[in-house]
């Protein structure tokens, strides 16, 4: 079944000179391990926006597993996640109190409220640390825990921005684990970053775009192979979007 | 609906819990109100007495010692107005001592009355009779050879505002005006039976010549010209409350409305930092999450609510105030505060919502309750305000809270008496509120 799917999304900012999304057409599979590529201001964030409800597009349509989003029963929309690029947490409650408050707005109490709870921090190695207030965590633990509360409610379709900027290698290598452990659990997720290698190694597809098209899909080896002169996904991404600076 | 039950629930406790964790939020709240209405209607108390209930302590000074004294202090102590004593420290009052206790603020004047005043003013009153019934068609005389008139000497503390002068003058005139007119009847009767007995040949009966002297002044004051003052409605109150009265709505209300600073920084925090965000994607959230702000700090309003009326009841009567005695208007009272917290809530929620960062909507927060803590009485009682700054109060939620509570508290009102203000405050909110939806969509 496919889990997310947009026909001619269009996104223009009021005020904007140029569509932020021009056009974009997707398909993710449920289960599948997506991956949405392009340098900054390729519409990335805008296009997640969209899926996850945040934006209304100017044009063209959204279906979460075979359902318009924008008609869809709050009971669909409460199977998509969202683990944001900020730091999305009270900085002064504790990272329990955190996931009791997201998780008690998914409408989860009790003993399975805890039992998620229990199981996030640990998915997220942060079952000691979860007593402590999200304030007073190292930068790593923060995006873990970032990860988490996106979690807490069991989602099916997970989308992440940017889940593991700015973090040391050890905390990288915990959430790219937990990412993995999720996806073999069946989770389809679509995700955003700009570590092309995170991305060639744990996505099974990926949409490089830009200026809100899409440039090119599939498989990362077979974005690779069919690529003339790239060796590896960073040479396929720059060939496409090309080399000059972004704002 | 029982999701969404859970999910304010779930919000309830979140604020709570951050609440309990922002020590500055909570002085703000809680501290800082409870100093200012100890401190300031301790500090007012005295100045509004004196203007609520006018009194001043003065000092006679009565050489002369016969009736001209006792009726001057009489009759300054009929104004309602003055405590007089003739002593200081348990001894008979020098001039010396007067002067000095008048001028160490210790009494607000010292009047003397000279020795001999009393006499002299009795022999002028007996010449002016004989001047005019020897010869009625000369007129008054225009000097009286009986020695100088009586002089009552006044000394006033410099600090006392002009209208208290002219009080002290005013009613001590009054007072040796009553007098000099008995002295005046009296003589004139005197005199008028001496000449009656003359042409008679014999003595006027005793009786006769004492009506003469007591008849006039017998049916008091008011027989010919009555003053009749009475209010403009069957309900006792006044404007001018005391220092307790002023103060204990003034800072509850104050206090309701620096839920404004807490409750705009959380959600731009909760807008700037991304938790906003992750809410917009969880059905029904955004609702939630507001609900939940605005349940808790109208529990934080019903808590200072709680704390002020209870320090105005039970603390500031310790210092020496008044007691705060909402008696049968708490009901009423009740429903303006939550009128009230009402519209500090909305208030909050549109700075909340206009506001960039937390810093600009706690200078702004901040600057506007002052101001409209000034224009609104609140800070200083209305009636001592200028005409102009008295008007400025139609545009001060905090004033339309202060006027319901004065409505009810001063003039006897009843819910009915204050659903203006109350109307105007629940008004504001809804503006408060729409004005904060309506950016908080534009920023989505």
């Amino acid at each position: 079944m496919t889990a997310l799917e947009s026909q001619g999304l269009q996104k223009t900012y009021p005020g904007a000179h140029q569509p932020a999304l021009r056009g974009l057409d997707l398909a993710v599979q449920e289960g599948e391990f997506f991956g949405l590529l392009g340098p900054n201001g390729a519409g990335k964030t805008t296009a997640i926006s969209i899926f996850t409800g945040l934006r209304v597009p100017s044009a063209g349509t959204v279906r979460v597993f075979g359902h318009d989003l924008r008609r869809a029963d709050p009971e669909v929309r409460r199977r998509i996640g969202l683990v944001p690029q900020d730091i999305a947490l009270y900085p002064t409650l504790t990272v329990r109190e955190n996931l009791q408050y997201f998780g008690g707005l998914y409408g989860l109490h009790g003993e399975e409220l805890c039992r998620r709870i229990a199981d996030g921090l640990e998915r997220v190695a942060l079952s000691e640390a979860a007593d402590r207030p999200v304030d007073t965590l190292s930068g790593g633990m923060k995006r873990r825990a970032n990860l988490a509360a996106g979690l807490v409610h069991g989602p099916t379709l997970l989308f992440l921005d940017e889940p593991t900027v700015g973090v040391d290698a050890q905390s990288r290598a915990a959430i790219v684990a937990t990412l993995e452990d999720l996806s073999k659990a069946g989770v389809t997720m679509i995700y955003t970053t700009h570590y092309l290698e995170e991305a060639e190694r744990l996505c099974g597809r990926v949409a490089i775009i830009d200026s809100g098209r899409v440039l090119a899909e599939g498989a990362p080896q077979a974005l690779v192979a069919g690529t003339v002169g790239c060796a590896n996904l960073e040479d396929v991404f720059l060939r496409l979007t090309g080399r000059g600076l972004r704002d | 609906m029982t999701r969404l039950i859970g999910q304010v629930a779930a919000s309830l406790r979140k604020e709570a819990q951050t609440l309990s964790r922002d020590r500055g939020g909570l002085i703000v709240l809680f501290g800082m109100p409870m100093a200012l209405v100890l401190v300031v209607t301790v500090v007012q108390d005295r100045a509004m007495r004196f203007v609520a209930a006018p009194n001043a302590d003065l000092l006679l000074i009565d050489r002369d010692g016969g009736e001209l004294g006792t009726a001057l202090r009489q009759g300054l102590e009929a104004a309602g107005v003055f405590t007089v004593s003739t002593t200081l420290d348990g001894v008979p009052v020098t001039e010396e001592a007067a002067k000095e206790a008048v001028s160490h603020g210790r009494f607000q004047g010292a009047l003397v009355l000279p020795s001999g005043a009393g006499a002299a003013a009795r022999e002028r009153a007996k010449v002016l009779a004989d001047r005019l019934l020897a010869d009625p068609a000369a007129g008054p005389p225009t000097a009286i050879d009986a020695g100088p008139a009586a002089r009552l000497n006044v000394w006033l503390d410099p600090v006392l505002t002009e209208p208290y002068v002219k009080l002290i003058r005013n009613v001590s005139a009054g007072v040796l005006q009553g007098v000099e007119m008995r002295l005046l009847v009296e003589a004139f009767a005197a005199e008028m039976a001496r000449r009656a007995s003359a042409r008679l040949g014999a003595p006027l009966p005793e009786a006769v010549v004492k009506g003469f002297a007591t008849a006039p002044l017998a049916a008091g004051p008011g027989a010919l010209l009555a003053l009749d003052a009475a209010l403009s409605t069957d309900k006792a109150w006044t404007d001018v409350p005391n220092s307790v009265q002023q103060n204990v709505p003034a800072w509850t209300i104050f206090s309701m409305f620096l839920i404004v600073i807490p409750l705009a920084g959380a959600l731009i925090r909760e807008r700037r930092d991304g938790m906003l965000t992750r809410l917009r994607v969880i059905p029904g959230a955004p609702t939630a999450a507001l609900l939940g702000k605005a349940l808790l700090f109208l529990g934080v309003c019903a808590a200072q609510f709680a704390m002020m009326f209870a320090i105005g009841a039970f603390v500031l009567p310790l210092l020496g105030t008044p007691a705060f005695a909402p008696g049968p208007h708490l009901g009423p009272a009740i429903v303006v505060g939550l009128a009230t917290a009402a519209a500090a809530m909305g208030f909050g929620l549109a700075v909340g919502a206009v506001a960039g960062t937390p810093e600009q909507a706690s200078v702004f927060g901040a600057s506007t309750i002052v101001i409209f803590g000034a224009v609104g009485g609140v800070l200083m009682p209305r009636f001592s305000m200028p005409q102009t700054m008295r008007e400025l109060t139609i545009v001060s939620p905090l004033g339309w809270a202060q006027e319901a509570f004065l409505g009810l508290f001063l003039r006897q009102g009843d819910l009915a008496s204050v659903a203006a203000p109350v109307l105007r405050l629940l008004a504001f909110a809804a503006v408060g509120i729409a004005v904060a939806l309506t950016f908080q969509r534009r920023r989505g």
